[in-house]
């Protein structure tokens, strides 16, 4: 890598490491090197965070970050060997034909996408490079290529995961006491049950001591089997053994009768052994009722509940990310920019979307960087990148939006807390947005080349806490502010404020605020989850970092679902109640309610039946008078249904919905009630699949719309496997739209492997039309081809 | 003679060269729109123009910009977008130009959008120095555009699935509809996958708000999860677009999988603890003696003491064996019971081994 660049991105890092420590900041925050072990890089980074304050000209800060980097670069000899390795890569290139050009119906349209995806490490860090590239012959500005490496954190903690196998005991990690429980619960009845044994010990003679210590250790008691007990105490052999006694015993007795001579010791030692066995009786019934009395106390059953909790809890923080972090800075070797990157959770460049939290920025994508570096409980997340209004080759048919998001974006967050525990994050974005790319300046004088129009800033407070064992509370609260290039109050020739200006105001706060509030919790025990959120997007309020977000919106929604029978059964819904004020009174504004409401029943061998009811209305409000815009009524039955027919299994998945939809188009009102019928059947005889797809849309207000009208598809077909490595599945299929037309056509298509490295896909679809009423919108003749080539 | 000068002064003085066309209906609900006005020069030559737009909402001056001035070629020319870019925006003092200033939106209302063209620069003594056109327009601010079915984040057993979305109130009458489907990929931003991955379905003009899954696009397949959006436009323009919304398409249980490191081996006398089965039954043997059929019983603990009909037979191979067995597919199996398997070997010996049966 470039030197430079290396400096440029520590100098980023080492600014961002200092500020959180530069006691007038106003961030009273404190980069914690206490867990850093190496007294080496200890000294390194203190003086790094110290000699912040020292800052004073360029020279000095730049003979700090050269030596910095010499330092942190120092790596072992491997390393230095292959500082950079590729793992694995793929190219993979995609192609769809269509007989029916997207732009022209009577055209012919192909598009192309080739990517290459690749895994390296650049001095033992893992990274994810990935490239495409788009072309579309449909339109003129066709070929569109982006670039994006991300660092992979997965794969940094499982390899860091991997290393310290053996060296670590999740145990040690335990917060809870429920370790502490199991052995209390478990010492008490070892110890209650001991002194009854001993006691009964006692009772003969001290005979049974080595009986008692056949039983082993009295802890483990509980969770086994009492006939295992007792074969082990009265096992076939020893049995065998006493009664042998016994009967010699009873010889003896008779010579006895008899005035007979006996050896005393010999009559001594058979009377212990028989009256033993009567001991180890005694002892194993006194053992059934202490297992008796745990199992109807309960005492059983919370064991193996704490056992299981305590399993549970182990799996979890082996696979903590921050514990595994822990260990490593603990027991590995760990070179400085390993360690460094322990600290980010995310590093991106080049293609990337940034998102943080619904009032902040939510999938937003661009051309940038983007980092985010976690300490202590606290984190701080950068990125800046490049906007477009038109990232798509999709979108390229189109030249005009009305808002335009051309720009650029700029965003900082500081987080404070964890996961588990809660966080709260503030952030504030900057958005300079352009009315697109420049233009020739010939014909214009006195124009500088910079094309920004709107400059908008964003700020939010966003809180996460949680609520008991599964509930999480989520709050944001988000203010806006918007200038231009140039703007004026009216009547004046003052400038207007810019956008920080006017955040850092209270004028106009509530006019462009956002807030919004979500609570989702689970009760594991009963079966039930639920939600409820509101928000609140008050009309000034503009965010292009989510652009989904209307001004002049309220909304409410709750959801829940609940499991019967051991989750055999499962109801939820869901209802979601907007509203939308975008005039300057509150007389006038839409009203949309958005509901689900759904039963699902699982049966036996994977078969399940459902029931689903979509209601979902818009009306007008306006002058105290409501009027109904648009109304979407959905009822659906879903079923699965397997069986085995004389040795094969058949399945059939069938969907029966009614619909009613009506809303106006302009002023006119379009009708498209519709039923409709889907059925896959399918059967499998050895290796083949044979199946029947059976689809029927009934549509009562058949239009001049092709997609309002009665459909119908049959198609039949099989799959099989070929030569064991190539799957193919081929159909013959009739389909029609009433009024339009009648086909019949054939589906092929073939996926496998070559060799080793090359998987491919190929589908084809070829029609012919029967009868053809109007002008098509499909073509006749489509296929798919995707080709897989593993290069390492 | 005179006449004809008086008709050709009448011709050019009385009749408008510079014409704007603007569309309300479609570019009046934004600042951004404004600058999508056409400008038609009738003129034979360049124009040098000074473009002026005014929006009122009643008596009330909701904005005003003021642009540099640039060239207006013959015919139709768009307004240049970075005279706009770099124009001065005059808000009215008030709630309409508070709000459009901050959200580049305007509120409901009746506007007027009034287009001033100065070409007095040009110095062309024949032409007015000033052109306007006005267009009032009743605006009614759209709604977003809501998708409704697939629900988001849903699991779907159809492979052909009906798409239905809740249209923008109000819509134009030429407003079409372009949905795009794609597959996301592993661990793939939604949104990526929308703009970058190979379409499914990439169907436009579609008049209404549902769209029966296109007859020769590939079905959905088994497990993959989907991502689809719907955008809403007028010819060119983009009028606004839904959110991105993903389901998968699932029709089977997955397939339980077996990890294959917890095989108990069955002994002859067992140490009394019970193995906790959960959904498998996996065990191991060693069988010293041929190949041949595993002879082998699971008897319930409880009083019943019933052996387990139905079992699948399982073969014996000399050395070791490894066995699975779902005892969830059976349905013979109670939760929380306690069952023995016996296996008896050629010798006649008896392995064994205690299991409670679970299924979480």
């Amino acid at each position: 890598m470039n030197r430079r660049i290396i400096i440029l991105l520590l100098f980023q890092y080492s600014l961002a490491l200092s500020a959180f420590s530069q006691p007038d900041t106003g961030l009273q925050i404190r980069l914690d090197t206490s867990t850093i072990n190496n007294n080496y890089y200890k000294k390194h980074f203190d003086s790094l965070i110290n000699a912040g304050h020292k800052y004073r000209d360029k020279k000095s800060i730049k003979n700090l970050l050269t030596n910095s980097v010499k330092k942190l670069m120092v790596l072992p000899d491997n390393m230095l060997r292959k500082p950079i390795t590729l793992h694995n890569a793929t190219a993979e290139y995609n192609r769809i034909d269509n007989e029916a050009s997207y732009i022209t119906p009577s055209g012919y349209s192909w598009y192309g996408d080739f990517e290459v995806s690749s895994s390296w490490s650049v001095a033992t860090i893992p990274f994810d490079v990935h490239f495409n590239n788009q072309t579309w012959n449909d339109i003129s500005n066709n070929n569109f290529s982006n670039v994006g490496i991300h660092f992979n954190k997965e794969n940094y903690l499982q390899v860091l995961k991997s290393s310290l196998k053996d060296k670590f005991n999740p145990e040690e990690f335990l917060t809870n006491d429920i370790k502490n429980q199991l052995d209390n619960i478990k010492r008490n009845a070892e110890t209650t049950l001991k002194s009854d044994l001993e006691k009964i010990g006692q009772g003969f003679g001290d005979q049974l001591k080595d009986k008692i210590g056949e039983l082993g250790d009295l802890k483990q008691l509980m969770s086994k089997d009492l006939h295992v007990v007792r074969e082990k105490l009265l096992n076939n052999q020893y049995l065998q053994s006493v009664i042998g006694k016994e009967k010699l015993l009873s010889e003896l007795q008779a010579k006895i009768n008899m005035g007979q001579a006996v050896d005393e010791n010999q009559l001594r030692e058979l009377q212990n052994e028989v009256l033993k066995l009567k001991g180890v009786n005694a002892l194993i019934q006194k053992v059934e009722e202490y297992k008796s009395k745990w199992d109807s106390s309960g005492v059983l059953k919370k064991v193996k509940q704490l056992e299981l909790l305590n399993e549970k809890q182990l799996e979890k923080i082996a696979k903590d990310p921050a514990t595994i972090i822990k260990q490593a800075k603990a027991h590995l070797q760990l070179t400085g920019l390993q360690r460094l990157f322990l600290k980010l959770n995310q590093l991106k460049f080049g293609q990337n979307t940034l998102s943080g939290s619904p009032l902040s920025v939510n999938h937003l994508l661009n051309k940038g960087i983007n980092t985010e570096i976690a300490g202590k409980n606290k984190s701080l997340m950068v990125g800046l990148g490049k906007l477009k209004t038109f990232n798509s080759i999709f979108d390229q048919p189109f030249t005009n939006s009305i808002l335009s998001n051309d720009g650029n974006a700029k965003m900082i967050s500081v987080g404070l807390g964890n996961a588990s525990a809660g966080n709260a994050r503030f952030s504030i974005m900057t958005y300079n947005q352009s009315m697109g790319a420049l233009e020739n300046f010939a014909s214009i004088s006195g124009l500088s080349a910079n094309n920004t129009f709107r400059s908008t800033v964003v700020t939010t407070i966003s809180n996460e806490m949680r609520l008991g064992e599964s509930g999480i509370i989520t709050t944001e609260i988000s203010r806006s502010a918007t200038s231009y290039r140039q703007s004026v109050d009216s009547d004046t020739t003052l400038q207007s404020k810019t956008a920080m200006q006017q955040i850092l105001n209270s004028d106009n706060l509530l006019n462009s605020m956002a807030v919004s509030c979500r609570y989702e919790d689970e009760l594991e025990d009963q079966q039930l989850s639920y939600g409820v959120q509101a928000s609140m997007i008050a009309p000034g309020y503009n965010n292009p970092g989510n652009s989904f977000l209307t001004g002049g919106s309220k909304e409410f929604g709750v959801k829940a679902k609940k499991s019967f029978w051991k989750r055999k059964l499962q109801a939820s819904v869901k209802t979601n109640v907007r509203e939308y004020n975008f005039g300057d009174g509150t007389d006038k504004k839409w009203r949309s309610i958005y509901s689900i409401i759904d039963l699902r029943m699982k049966l036996r061998k994977g078969q399940s039946v459902g029931i689903r009811y979509m209601p979902n209305k818009m009306i007008r409000v306006a002058g105290g008078e409501k009027s109904m815009v648009s109304i979407l009524e959905r009822l659906s039955v879903d079923g699965t249904l397997a069986q085995k027919i004389a040795g094969k299994y058949y399945r059939n998945n069938l969907t029966l919905a009614w619909q009613r939809n009506k809303h106006m188009l302009a002023n006119d009102p379009v009708l498209n009630n519709s039923l409709s019928v889907s059925s896959f059947q399918s059967i499998t005889l050895g290796s083949k699949l044979l199946f029947v797809n059976t689809l029927y849309d009934h549509s009562r207000n058949n239009s001049q719309f092709v997609f309002f009208n009665s459909t119908f598809l049959a198609e039949a077909g099989v799959t099989y496997i070929l030569l064991k490595k190539v799957s193919l599945s081929s159909s013959i299929i009739n389909n029609g739209v009433k009024g339009w037309y009648n086909q019949i056509g054939i589906k092929q298509s073939i996926s496998g492997q070559l060799r080793e490295r090359v998987n491919f896909n190929i589908y084809v679809d070829a029609r012919k039309n029967m009868k053809l009423y109007q002008p098509l919108l499909y073509g006749l003749f489509r296929t798919d081809i995707s080709i897989n080539y593993l290069i390492k | 003679m005179s006449l004809l000068c008086l008709g050709l002064l009448l011709a050019t003085g009385t009749k408008g060269q510079v014409v704007v066309n603007f569309s309300p209906v479609v570019y009046g609900q934004s600042l951004d729109g404004l600058a999508y006005a056409l400008i038609m020069n009738s003129t034979p030559g360049n124009l040098l123009a000074k473009v002026t737009i005014r929006v009122r909402q009643g008596s009330m001056n909701v904005v005003t910009v003021i642009m540099a001035p640039f060239q207006l070629h013959p015919g139709q020319n768009e307004i240049n977008k970075s005279a706009y870019s770099t124009a001065r925006f005059a808000f009215g003092n008030n709630n309409y130009g508070l709000m459009v200033s901050q959200t580049g939106r305007f509120l409901e209302g009746e506007y007027e959008y009034c287009f001033e063209v100065d070409v007095s620069e040009s110095k062309d003594p024949r032409l007015p120095p000033v052109f306007e056109n006005c267009f009032t327009h009743l605006l009614l601010p759209r709604t977003p555009l809501l998708l409704i079915n697939p629900v988001d984040g849903d699991e779907i057993c159809n492979r052909r699935p009906q798409f239905i979305w809740q249209p923008p109130m109000p819509l134009p009458a030429d407003a079409r509809f372009r949905l795009l489907l794609t597959e996301v990929k592993d661990r793939q931003d939604i949104v990526e996958a929308i703009t970058y991955n190979p379409p499914i379905i990439n169907q436009a003009n579609i008049p209404g708000n549902t769209l029966f899954y296109p007859s020769n696009a590939p079905e959905l397949k088994e497990g993959q999860k989907y991502a689809w959006q719907v955008t809403v436009y007028v010819a060119k323009t983009i009028l606004t677009r839904s959110e991105v919304w993903t389901f998968i398409h699932k029709c089977q249980d997955p397939k339980r999988e077996i990890t294959p490191d917890s095989y108990r081996e069955l002994k002859e006398v067992d140490g009394g603890d019970f193995y906790v089965a959960d959904t498998w039954l996996r065990f191991s043997l060693n069988n010293p003696y041929a190949a041949g059929e595993l002879n082998y019983s699971i008897t319930a603990m409880d009083a019943s003491g019933k052996t387990v009909k139905g079992l699948p037979n399982l073969k014996l191979a000399a050395g070791l064996n490894k066995y699975e067995i779902d005892l969830s597919e059976k349905n013979k199996f109670k939760v929380g019971r306690e069952y023995m398997l016996s296996v008896q070997l050629a010798d006649n010996r008896t392995l064994r081994l205690r299991f409670i049966y679970k299924n979480e």
